[in-house]
């Protein structure tokens, strides 16, 4: 007690990273204290390219000019993948986001890289989790050729391997805190577009709806995606959106979910060591969730890092937080992902 | 936000609102919505719409609501084929969703909100009523709901 | 008139025993493939050869006048994983196939390398960096269809070669988990290397009956083989230079001889197809090749 008075240096403040795929849920998510707001233009040039979600030209100025009267920066998604055929819809993204004074880019696709750095130096580039830089060595070489600012981590590393990264980069560390949970390397996996061609490095969207298909059959609820069965659920079971690694299949006659039962990614209870090892900024997944959602995990997560930021070593995780988070992740059930690898 | 509690109609009311003839409820239905959120809906939105017939059925009221979209409005729709989606939801829930108390996804994972058809429509649908801002009717659902919340 | 299409063997992505691997590798000398590329890609954990092994069976197959590469794991993760990578890009005697950007880092400008499947080159301005850092070779991702392999081809910087899957089960992901140690409920630290006993992998089959994936460690896979033998013409017009066979426990000898015979004009694309059929339980699958999902049924012959 005699020394809780002594004056400490603030902890560099993590930033809290929110979704946002509809210009509703930009304004509540910078309503409850997001620092920087993420989305993507109404095409296939960003991974949650999906029916009705995010935002053109018009609807992105005026989240611009909100997230910046009330302090909060906007990050333009452009991480997918373009193809010779659709390349200069890509490059003139990069141009309308400079243009429109977006505050950064998240950028996967290399060439795509080059054409920004090169022409815009002044915009901010963050590499995209579609990255796939797993490494220091990876994340540094986007600095070294692109002058990339921040890398968003894929989700496979542990907390030990990410406080390596952190360590040995001058490029500002993201780190995914919430959310719906991919098991593979994002980036690398083809398993979407392999059942329907199109896939979140070519399209823009894992599993897209046009290819889903719900029947309610007497073997019970089936859902299938290009015409491939994912799942049947019994009236008692919580159907997930069939998304092909959270399908449940046979495998020698047992038949069991081979990748992952459906769970949500959630760190809260990292948050201190996340922000000692100076990870810059936590993720919240979810562009393709309502605002109700964003209101949920960007409050709730608000919070946390305050409480972290005052508290540090003695903070603990709120049960009310949990709960919150609890209540709107997909599958009911809340894993720490990679970074507690329970099955390493 | 934990999911909330299911919360059913009082078996009264249901049981009237099993009474009353399907069609104009269906009209005042296709009437609120041509007030509340026609005009917020994108026209390329409507025009995917078009032509085709969508259910709500509340199932603690018994009631199915069938409406269509056509020359870009509501009208209200009499039994036909199948409609390209059904909504089934209690009337709470479907409320609550109204006022931005209850997380779309959520209800659907829980299987309180079931979503029969096309699911490429179903979510262009939902991520469209996501992008409008009614802050005044959400807000007086919000409160309706708050006075009518069983202790 | 352009050279003839090169075969290539691709890179084991099974774990096989050690002796497996050796037979393997003595017989594919014999085999009318002008590529050879070596090394363990999927998983660390797998070391039944050591670098020193991979380079002495690259030493007897480029005394046998093979072309070997050696390439880089699909992906890296630990401190470990680093300096095996650094190891096998310093390695002096071969050309090194990167398959992350921390590969590229350590390969640019000291050495022509090859721009594995893994770096997802979708257009040729990502080519362009990638060969101004030394690639000398780019071998497409799977997802990229004829028209964008030839669309990018076209842009690229004089002399680089095109490689494609042109045989094999396709790797379509990867992940930090492994599926075939969740399979036997065991962790990944533990796995007691339960993949040697699957040669072939774990075949995964919708609840329906239908051949889907397999697992393969931490690597996820098509059960279907993806094969370009019904368009080898069609490869060629697009560019491509190099077609690469994927190993697998039987019959990839047979497999190099057709699509030799094939690529030569000796095997008509129908009778190609029917033979490849031959070798394997699921039918070929060619989706990604024509702009569609991958698993679509091979066309064979189709224009």
């Amino acid at each position: 007690m005699a020394q809780a008075a002594a004056p400490e240096a603030p902890a560099r403040r993590l930033k809290l990273v929110c979704p946002a795929g509809t210009p509703p849920a930009l304004k509540i998510a910078v309503d409850q204290g997001a620092d920087d707001v993420y989305l993507g233009f109404k095409d296939e040039t960003n991974a949650r390219n999906f029916a009705g979600l995010n935002f053109d030209e018009r609807s992105l100025r005026e989240g611009i000019d909100y997230a910046h009267r009330k302090g909060a920066q906007v990050l333009l998604a452009l991480n997918t993948f373009p193809q010779p055929a659709t390349w200069r819809k890509w490059q003139s993204a990069v141009d309308r986001a400079a243009a429109l004074g977006v505050d950064a880019i998240i950028v996967a696709d290399t060439g795509l890289l080059a054409y920004a750095s090169r022409t815009h130096p002044a915009l901010r580039l963050h590499l995209s989790v579609q990255g796939s830089a797993t490494s220091h060595e990876a994340i540094n070489f986007h600095h070294e050729r692109f002058g990339i600012r921040r890398a968003v981590l894929p989700r496979v590393l542990s907390v030990e391997q990410a406080e390596k990264v952190v360590s040995r980069t001058p490029v500002e560390i993201e780190v995914f805190g919430f959310g719906s949970l991919s098991i593979m390397v994002e980036g690398r996996c083809a398993l979407s577009s392999y059942a329907t061609g199109e896939s979140p490095n070519t399209h823009g969207g894992c599993s897209p709806a046009r290819a889903v298909r719900w029947q309610e059959t007497p073997r019970g609820l089936e859902s299938r995606l290009g015409g491939v069965l994912i799942d049947r659920f019994a009236a008692a079971d919580h159907p997930g959106y069939p998304t092909l690694c959270r399908g449940r299949f046979v495998v020698n006659g047992d038949t069991y979910y081979p990748f992952e039962e459906p769970t949500s990614l959630n760190t809260l209870e990292l948050l201190p060591r996340l922000q000692a090892m100076g990870v810059a900024a936590i993720k919240i997944e979810g562009r393709q969730r309502s605002p109700v959602y964003v209101q949920t995990v960007t409050r709730v997560w608000r919070e946390a890092i305050d409480a972290c930021a005052r508290e540090r070593e003695r903070f603990r995780v709120r049960p009310a937080w949990q709960e919150a988070l609890a209540g709107i992740s997909e599958g009911r059930q809340c894993t720490l992902g990679a970074y507690h690898r329970p099955w390493k | 936000m934990s999911a909330p509690a299911l919360r059913r109609l009082p078996r009264p009311v249901g049981a009237l609102a099993r009474r009353l003839p399907r069609l104009p409820a269906s009209v005042a239905f296709a009437t609120a919505l041509n007030l509340t959120l026609r005009r917020r809906f994108p026209a390329e939105v409507l025009d995917r719409l078009e032509g085709h017939t969508f259910a709500i059925a509340v199932e603690d009221a018994g009631v199915e609501l069938l409406f269509a979209v056509r020359g870009r409005r509501f009208a209200p729709a009499a039994r036909a084929a199948e409609p390209l989606l059904r909504f089934r939801a209690v009337a709470w829930d479907y409320a609550a969703l109204a006022a931005r108390e209850a997380d779309p996804d959520t209800l659907f994972f829980n299987r309180r909100l079931v979503v029969e058809g096309d699911t490429e429509i179903a979510l262009l649908v939902k991520n469209t009523l996501d992008t409008i801002d009614i802050p005044r009717t959400r807000g007086l659902l919000r409160r309706a709901l708050r006075a009518l919340a069983p202790r | 008139m352009t050279a003839p299409m090169k075969l290539a063997l691709g890179p084991l992505l099974y774990f096989w025993p050690r002796e497996s691997v050796l037979d393997f590798y003595a017989e594919a000398a014999a085999w009318p493939v002008d590529t050879v590329y070596l090394g363990e890609t999927v998983c660390p954990r797998r070391r039944e050869l050591r670098l020193e092994d991979w380079l002495a069976i690259g030493e007897s197959l480029a005394a046998r006048g093979k072309e070997v590469v050696l390439s880089t794991y699909e992906l890296i993760e630990s401190d470990a994983d680093l300096r095996t990578m650094h190891a096998v890009a310093d390695n002096g005697a071969f050309r090194v196939e990167a398959n992350d950007m921390a590969a590229v880092r350590a390969l640019a400008g000291r050495m022509p390398f090859v721009a594995g499947p893994f770096l997802n080159v979708y257009n040729a301005a990502t080519l362009a960096v990638l060969a101004d850092l030394g690639a000398s070779r780019w071998v497409t991702p799977v997802e990229l269809s004829r028209e964008g392999v030839a669309a990018v081809a076209a842009e690229a910087p004089a002399g680089i070669e095109t490689e494609v899957f042109a045989w094999g089960r396709l790797p379509l992901a990867v992940s930090a988990r492994c599926f075939t140690a969740r399979y036997y409920d065991l962790t990944k630290d533990h796995c007691e290397l339960r993949c040697i006993g699957h040669p072939e992998g774990l075949a995964v089959d919708t609840q329906d009956g239908k051949p889907f994936l397999v697992l393969n460690g931490v690597q996820t896979q098509s059960a279907s083989p993806q094969s370009l033998a019904g368009d080898l013409g069609g490869a060629r017009a697009a560019g491509v230079t190099h077609l690469r066979l994927s190993p697998q426990p039987h019959g990839t000898g047979e497999v190099a001889a057709v699509f030799r015979a094939a690529a030569d004009g000796a095997l008509s694309p129908g009778e190609a197809s029917a033979r490849l059929a031959k070798l394997h339980a699921v039918p070929a699958c060619d989706g990604y090749w024509r702009g569609t999902a991958g698993i679509a049924p091979a066309q064979a012959g189709h224009a």
